[in-house]
């Protein structure tokens, strides 16, 4: 986990990662760690869509690490949203992608120079719509304003649920690809 | 639910909260299957209701539920709804190929989108019972027994 978050942390801005995770707890670990290294620089923000966990359980693992997040999130710093509510109201994903673009205008217009988005894809699966998946991934790696860096996080038993043909498309539109190994 | 009673009568706030509720009880021993990702919720949930004498089989994995299900072993399902692998509804809609029978509760964090999930699971008005967490045991043991005598 902490090698991870080491390298997550030296991504460049506008890099579009992977990561896979075995279960909530060492994601918890990875985003709270990362999030907190990512904003201890000046003018960094990030943004988490998570699905597997509520807001509340979010911001609670984030104070575990000590990190300020009423006033992270009123200085418009830490946004934290439901990742199944945006794609709910997605019609496309380009409507999804157009949500990300839009967060990253209002973070530029508060004077923040970079966005993190870490999204948990589990939402892709639950609302049965893992077809978009490789559509969405090959729109982030083609997108020409790279101002953000993009997390894609999957569950591998979500990512296990595809056919190996679409698991080795989304892998190949990701710069980095990360997995945490379980010890044992 | 003898031993139910038992453990209500030597608490009557306990006794009082059921009552406000218009909960009875029966002398059946219910035999409950929680699937959560959580694995301190299914904890949490296994402690509190044996405590009442519920007789629980807790799974933090839904294909793993779905293997060791079997018709007629449980009276009371309680899924949750956000899970990796296999999600509560299509893990509800497997379980119903198998046995019409048993009751089902849905457990979830969330704010749950009806409409936009009728499109995915068009079965969702089949099930009329959902739990929000947290909850309280006492909560949770209420609607459990009106779901079983329903």
């Amino acid at each position: 986990v902490t090698k991870i978050s080491g390298h997550l942390c030296k991504t460049d801005a506008g890099e579009h990662a992977m990561l896979l995770y075995d279960d909530v707890t060492s994601f918890r670990d990875i985003y709270s760690s990362h999030c907190k290294k990512a904003l201890q620089g000046e003018g960094n923000s990030v943004m988490i869509l998570s699905h597997y966990e509520v807001k509340a359980s979010v911001i609670q693992t984030l104070k575990e690490v000590e990190l300020d997040v009423e006033n992270r999130e009123n200085d418009g710093s830490l946004i934290m949203i439901d990742a199944s509510e945006i794609l709910s109201k997605s019609e496309n994903i380009v409507d999804f992608l157009r949500y990300l673009m839009t967060a990253e205008m209002a973070v530029k217009k508060r004077g923040k120079m970079r966005l993190d988005i870490i999204v948990d894809m589990g939402c892709f699966y639950h609302l049965s719509r893992v077809d978009e998946i490789p559509r969405f991934e090959e729109s982030i790696s083609a997108r020409t304003n790279k101002e953000s860096t993009i997390i894609c996080c999957y569950n591998s038993k979500d990512f296990q649920r595809m056919d190996e043909g679409p698991r080795e498309k989304i892998r190949s539109h990701h710069m980095k690809s990360f997995a945490i190994v379980q010890d044992g | 639910l003898a031993a139910t009673f038992l453990a209500i009568n030597k608490n009557p706030s306990l006794q009082s909260d059921f009552k406000r509720q218009n909960v009875d009880f029966d002398s059946k021993k219910y035999r409950v299957m929680i699937v959560d990702d959580e694995r301190d919720i299914t904890s949490m949930f296994k402690i509190g209701l044996e405590k009442y004498e519920f007789i629980v089989t807790p799974f933090n994995d839904s294909r793993e539920a779905l293997d060791n299900f079997r018709p007629g072993k449980f009276d009371l399902l309680l899924l949750d709804i956000r899970m990796p692998g296999m999600n509560g509804f299509e893990l509800y809609q497997k379980i119903r190929d198998m046995d019409e029978k048993v009751k089902v509760c849905f457990l979830t964090a969330f704010d749950e989108y009806r409409q936009e999930f009728h499109a995915t699971f068009p079965a969702l008005d089949e099930v009329n019972c959902y739990l929000k967490k947290p909850i309280t045991i006492v909560d949770l043991i209420s609607r459990l027994i009106k779901l079983a005598n329903s």
